[in-house]
C-alpha cells in the first residue's frame, strides 16, 4: 500500500517555487498548483462525502482554504502531503458541522444512531437499500457506505493511512476504527457479489 | 466438510494480520478446509487490492475553478508568508528576555559572601573563561555570516534590515551579559546567560541563512 504522502506526482522544488508565487498573488502559479492537485483534491473528497456535488463544495472550499494558507506553507514536506492533509481535515471538519446540524434540526431523533454518532455524517442519507441495490462498481458501493465506515474505509484501504492516524483524524479509538472498516468491507463485498 | 463458516469482519482482521496467534491458527485451519470461507478471504484480499487500485485522481467539473476563482481572497485575507510574522517575532521575543534577564541579574546583588582570595582568582580567570566562550562559538558563527552575507542579494531589503537589527540585538545581549561577567566573576547564572545568548545567535543565524531555499 502506498503512504499518503507518496499518493501525488510532486515535482518537489517546482511545487515549492510555484506555492511561493501564489502565496505573492501569482495566480497563473495557483492556476497550475490547481491544474496538477485538483484531480487528487476531488477523488478524496468525493470518495469521503459519497457525493460528487459535495465533493465539488469541498473542491472549492479546500482551494479557497490553500489560497489563503499558501504562505504558511514551509516547505518542510511535499506540498502534495500537505494538501492531502489539508483536505482531509476539511472534510472531516465539514462532516461534523454537518452532523451538528443533523442533530440541532431534528431533536425528536433522540439519541445519535451509530453511523451519526459524530464526526462524518454527510448531507446524504446513510444506506438506502436501493442505492446500494444499484450500486454497479467499487465507487458507487463506497458512496453508498455508511459515513463512518465509508470514511474509515477510504483513508485506510483507499488512502493507506494506518489505524493509528485515521483515530487521531476522527477522534475515535483504533478499535472502533478496525471495526468500522471490517464492517466496511464486509457491506461492499455484499453489494459487490449481488 | 463444515457447516460453521467464518463471518467476513473475522477473515477481514485475519487478512490484515490483526488476530493473535491462537486465532489466527484456527483461521487457517478452517479456511485450508473450507472452501466457501477460503472464496470469501480472497475476496476481502481482492477488495483491498481493488480499492488500493482505484484511481488517483478524478478530475473536478470545470465550474469548480471558475468558482475559486470567483471567491479568491484579498491580498489581506491571505496569512503572511511565515517568515515575515514567525520566528522573526519569535527571535525578537527571545532576544527582549535574553535582554531583560540580563538586566535583572545585573541588577540583582550576587548574595554570596565571597573571600578576598576567591574574588582575586576569579577576577584573574574571568577573561579566560570569556575567550574560551567566544572561540566556542566563534567559528560556526564567522561560517554563518559568510554564508549570510553570501545570501544577502536573495532576500528583501526589509528582511536584511530586520535580520541585521535582530543581530544587533542579540550581539548587544553578549555584550550586557560579557560586561555582567567582569563585574561579577562567581556568577554561574551570568556565564549560563552568556553561553545561551551564543547559543541563541547561532540558532537565528543558521534560520536565517535558510531564508533563501523557502523563498
Amino acid at each position: 500500500m502506498a503512504s499518503p504522502l507518496a499518493l501525488v506526482a510532486d515535482d518537489g522544488n517546482d511545487d515549492r517555487e510555484l506555492a511561493r508565487r501564489a502565496a505573492s498573488g501569482d495566480e497563473r502559479a495557483f492556476e497550475t498548483l490547481y491544474e496538477r492537485h485538483s484531480g487528487r483534491v476531488f477523488a478524496l473528497c468525493m470518495r469521503m462525502s459519497g457525493s460528487r456535488q459535495q465533493a465539488a463544495e469541498l473542491t472549492q472550499d479546500v482551494w479557497v482554504k490553500l489560497w489563503q494558507k499558501l504562505g504558511s506553507f514551509r516547505g518542510e514536506s511535499a506540498l502534495s502531503s500537505w494538501i492531502h492533509r489539508l483536505t482531509v481535515n476539511h472534510v472531516l471538519t465539514n462532516a461534523r458541522g454537518e452532523q451538528r446540524r443533523h442533530m440541532h434540526e431534528r431533536p425528536e431523533s433522540g439519541s445519535p444512531t451509530d453511523d451519526h454518532e459524530r464526526g462524518v455524517a454527510v448531507r446524504e442519507p446513510s444506506v438506502s437499500p436501493k442505492s446500494v441495490e444499484d450500486a454497479i462498481d467499487l465507487e458507487n458501493a463506497i458512496a453508498a457506505l455508511p459515513p463512518r465506515a465509508r470514511t474509515v474505509f477510504v483513508l485506510h484501504d483507499v488512502e493507506g493511512y494506518q489505524h493509528d492516524e485515521i483515530a487521531k483524524l476522527t477522534g475515535t479509538a483504533e478499535g472502533t476504527c478496525r471495526a468500522q472498516l471490517h464492517r466496511a468491507r464486509k457491506l461492499l463485498m455484499e453489494v459487490l457479489e449481488r | 466438510m463444515t457447516t460453521d463458516h467464518l463471518d467476513i469482519e473475522t477473515l477481514s482482521a485475519f487478512a490484515d494480520g490483526e488476530l493473535n496467534a491462537v486465532l489466527a491458527h484456527r483461521v487457517e485451519r478452517h479456511v485450508a478446509g473450507c472452501a466457501e470461507c477460503r472464496g470469501d478471504l480472497d475476496g476481502v484480499r481482492g477488495l483491498v487490492a481493488s480499492a488500493a487500485a482505484l484511481a488517483r485522481d478524478v478530475a473536478p467539473p470545470p465550474e469548480v475553478w471558475e468558482n475559486i476563482r470567483a471567491r479568491k481572497p484579498s491580498a489581506e485575507s491571505r496569512e503572511p508568508r511565515w517568515w515575515h510574522n514567525g520566528w522573526l517575532a519569535a527571535a525578537a521575543a527571545v532576544v527582549l528576555v535574553a535582554g531583560t534577564a540580563t538586566m535583572m541579574l545585573l541588577a540583582r546583588p550576587s548574595g554570596v559572601a565571597k573571600g578576598a582570595k576567591l574574588a582575586k582568582h576569579q577576577a584573574a580567570t574571568t577573561p579566560v573563561v570569556l575567550a574560551a566562550v567566544e572561540r566556542n562559538y566563534a567559528p560556526t558563527l564567522d561560517v554563518l555570516r559568510e554564508t549570510l552575507d553570501a545570501q544577502r542579494e536573495q532576500l528583501a531589503p526589509s528582511t536584511v534590515r530586520t535580520l541585521e537589527h535582530s543581530l544587533a540585538v542579540i550581539d548587544s545581549a553578549i555584550a550586557e551579559a560579557s560586561a555582567a561577567l567582569v563585574a561579577d566573576p562567581g556568577s554561574a547564572d551570568l556565564l549560563n546567560l552568556l553561553s545561551s545568548s551564543y547559543q541563541r545567535k547561532v540558532e537565528f543565524m543558521k534560520r536565517a541563512t535558510s531564508l533563501p531555499s523557502s523563498l
